[in-house]
């Protein structure tokens, strides 16, 4: 191959290859510096980058109104009112109000949160609660369970369950949240949906634009090698060039 | 080049089934403390992380914990204590036993993350015993990282600075 050739190509491909060198190099730092950027914690807010994610909680929102607060769950996150109170895997069942004390209950755990929707601690089987919950009430002070169909009954501290045929409980409901509240639920959820570092991840992979990018970036990876390797041709061409001009003068 | 495709699928299914069985549950608390109580676990009890505590965690994890009381286990002079911290995005849950202000175990019971798993061995928990604190939310010996592990090792060794904190206080 002839220099004048080789060369033209290193150049073609040079000036094709800067806009790969310069996306990936942006991107590439950017990513190596995650944690002293925040990129983690920051959250796209562009509904036209959001649109291409296409992201939506899986699930509906299920609600309980305690004590004329709301408690909510929307995928995995617990609500308070509006406040995103925490994350939590166990299926929501029902929400009571004991001695100022807000509990939320799941499937298999039990949720407790101050009036301001701080989790004061969330407890499981490993603290004895019953599996299989698939109802709470209360009666008087006392917090009542259905578990895998049977009634069983603790206090505020939550040490003991004991079996029981309680009657007059109130049953924790099912509740409608407003528009409002379930728009700004949304926007919290979808606002916190999507991290910087995951588009600047996906950008520096191509798979923003999903397997063609993938494709491009592939071959932008082969043009640098293609760029080196016709560099250090061009390189090489050169020297010979040379070598045979210098030996023509001598 | 078939041979090659096929030595190329054959890596492939390996990294696959690697990387399903290094997220999960290793133990359950449950049986951690069953294990670490010979089978008779103490009645729980709880720490209220408020005032001085909840500004301590803060300086040790540089965000508050996200429960206002912690349970825990203590017989004599031993506390158990199940933490769990975020390594990179999901939380990692750890169980940690105390002796006399000094660390007996350190066991990493869930790990959920994809990557950073490597923490659950021995070769790097077994680096805690025998730690205590000194000024400063510092552990007395220096801790090993994990190439590509950092922030589950920070999270771990966060933990264990926790526990051994928590431990102090509920000792007094």
């Amino acid at each position: 191959m002839k220099l004048n050739a080789i060369v033209s190509a290193h150049k073609i491909i040079g000036m094709v290859a800067t806009i790969f060198i310069v996306l990936l190099s942006v991107t590439g730092i950017l990513l190596m510096h995650t944690e002293d950027l925040d990129l983690a914690e920051s959250y796209i807010e562009s509904e036209s980058v959001l649109a291409i994610y296409d992201i939506a909680p899986d699930t509906d929102p299920v609600t309980y109104q305690v004590n004329k607060n709301y408690i909510t769950q929307l995928d995995d996150r617990i609500y308070f009112n509006e406040l995103q109170s925490a994350r939590h895997e166990d299926k929501l069942i029902g929400g009571i109000y004991i001695e100022g004390i807000y509990i939320a209950g799941f499937t298999s755990s039990i949720m407790l949160l101050t009036d301001e929707g701080e989790v004061i601690e969330t407890l499981d089987q490993l603290h004895g609660v019953p599996a299989k919950i698939s109802a709470i009430g209360k009666s008087n002070n006392s917090i009542i369970v259905n578990a895998d169909g049977f009634m069983k009954r603790t206090d505020i501290n939550m040490t003991t369950w004991t079996d029981t045929l309680q009657t007059g409980v109130s049953w924790s409901e099912q509740a409608q949240l407003s528009d409002d509240a379930l728009d700004s639920i949304l926007k919290s959820y979808i606002g916190e949906g999507l991290p910087l570092e995951r588009v600047i991840l996906d950008v520096h992979s191509g798979r923003i634009l999903g397997t063609v990018g993938v494709i491009i970036v592939d071959l932008a990876v082969v043009l640098f090698l293609v760029l080196s390797i016709s560099g250090w041709m061009a390189w090489y061409k050169k020297r010979e060039l040379q070598k045979l001009i210098d030996e023509d003068e001598n | 080049m078939k041979r090659n495709v096929n030595y190329l699928l054959f890596i492939s299914l390996c990294i696959y089934a690697i990387y399903p069985a290094a997220r999960g549950t290793y133990q359950e608390p449950e049986d951690f403390l069953n294990e670490v109580f010979n089978n008779n676990v103490p009645q729980v009890e709880k720490l209220w992380i408020k005032g001085e505590v909840r500004d301590k965690v803060r300086s040790v994890l540089d965000h508050d914990l996200g429960v206002l009381r912690v349970s825990y286990w203590r017989k004599e002079n031993r506390t158990a204590w199940i933490l769990e911290e975020i390594g990179k995005s999901l939380p990692i849950t750890v169980g940690i036993v105390v002796n006399d202000n000094k660390i007996e175990t350190v066991r990493i019971l869930i790990f959920r993350e994809s990557r950073g798993w490597e923490v659950r061995y021995p070769f790097f928990t077994d680096q805690f015993s025998e730690a205590t604190l000194v000024d400063n939310n510092e552990l007395d010996n220096g801790i090993d990282g994990i190439s590509g592990a950092t922030l589950s090792v920070r999270a771990v060794t966060r933990l264990t600075i926790l526990a051994l904190y928590f431990h102090q206080q509920v000792s007094q």
